[in-house]
């Protein structure tokens, strides 16, 4: 009579995806903004602005299409999976994918933000976007999952 | 002096990033007694939608708090799930039971448990009294040196 098995979180629940492929894409993700930081602060306001339009655009691509489909991904299993042993466990990609929706709403808001004429959006949508890519990669911190629950309590609240 | 300031920028940002890791992590699994108002835990509460309620164990419970959204629940579930015991003086119960509540529709529970983050483990004794708690996935020693001193303080024994 284990409840675990009557939960229909666990019975519906996609096939497993080996969880430091997102961790992988985050380090990339995060060097990546970075990359944004400093490009916005030496004034080169015109290839931030890009860079972060194409992070943003590959969040997309995770969120809508699935972290499974994700460039990063397909890199991860190429290059990474098979120097590495096999996972000791494999994780629901929808965590992974619910926070790459999260990282489009933060860079898409400095995109908007710097389109309308806020450009100083671009270097602090970049840096809050690479405090949580560099938490997620390092540390294994998932801010996705903590937004989801905040969220929860929220709908609550209201 | 300009041309240093993105660099400068950055190194902060590692650093503030790196900290604020650091104390994340410091503080995963960590196991804390309960303080504060003594909270019971019913059976009745966790019921779902149908009606249908999990039972709690005859001398403690596992009482795990997940959502879909949670990468390390699953791994939770599976740790806490292999500490069950059935239990040996009541058939189809168990002594050690492990119960998983997914918050999304239970937002009720989260505000009464204040749960911040998932996996949340609370560890109830026989009376459902929660008596530990554990924020993140959490330590399979933990856990285990918790039971045994709660079925020693019920005069049971169980192979743990």
């Amino acid at each position: 009579m284990s409840p675990t098995t009557s939960d229909p979180a666990e019975r519906t629940a996609p096939a497993g995806i080996d969880p430091r492929s997102p961790r992988f894409g985050a380090g990339i993700t995060a060097a990546l903004l970075l990359v944004v930081v400093m490009l916005g602060l030496a004034g080169a306001e015109a290839p931030a602005f890009v860079l972060l339009l194409a992070i943003a655009l590959l969040f997309a691509w995770g969120a809508f299409a699935g972290v499974r489909a994700h460039p990063y991904g397909l890199v991860f299993r190429a290059l990474v999976r098979p120097r590495l042993a096999a996972p000791t466990e494999l994780e629901d990609p929808r965590p992974p994918t619910f926070a790459q929706l999260v990282g489009l709403i933060v860079t898409g808001v400095g995109v908007v933000l710097a389109l309308v004429g806020l450009p100083a959006a671009i270097v602090f949508a970049a840096a809050a976007a690479f405090i949580a890519a560099f938490l997620n990669s390092v540390f294994g911190y998932c801010l996705g999952c903590q937004l989801y629950l905040v969220g929860i309590r929220l709908r609550a609240a209201a | 002096m300009t041309s240093l300031l993105p660099v400068l920028a950055a190194a902060l940002l590692l650093a503030v990033a790196t900290v604020l890791g650091l104390v994340w992590r410091r503080g995963q699994g960590r196991i804390n007694a309960a303080t504060g108002n003594r909270l019971t835990v019913t059976a009745v509460e966790l019921a779902d939608e149908a009606g249908l309620h999990p039972q709690l164990g005859t001398e403690a419970t596992l009482l795990q708090f997940s959502t879909e959204f949670c990468s390390r629940c699953p791994g939770t579930r599976r740790l806490l799930s292999s500490l069950t015991q059935a239990s040996s003086d009541y058939p189809e119960r168990q002594a050690v039971a492990h119960i998983d509540v997914d918050l999304t529709n239970r937002p009720d529970l989260a505000r009464r448990f204040n749960i911040l983050q998932t996996p949340t483990t609370l560890i109830l004794d026989r009376d459902g009294v929660v008596t530990m708690r554990i924020g993140g996935a959490p330590h399979r020693g933990d856990v285990v040196e918790t039971l045994r001193t709660i079925l020693k303080g019920n005069n049971v024994s169980y192979n743990l």
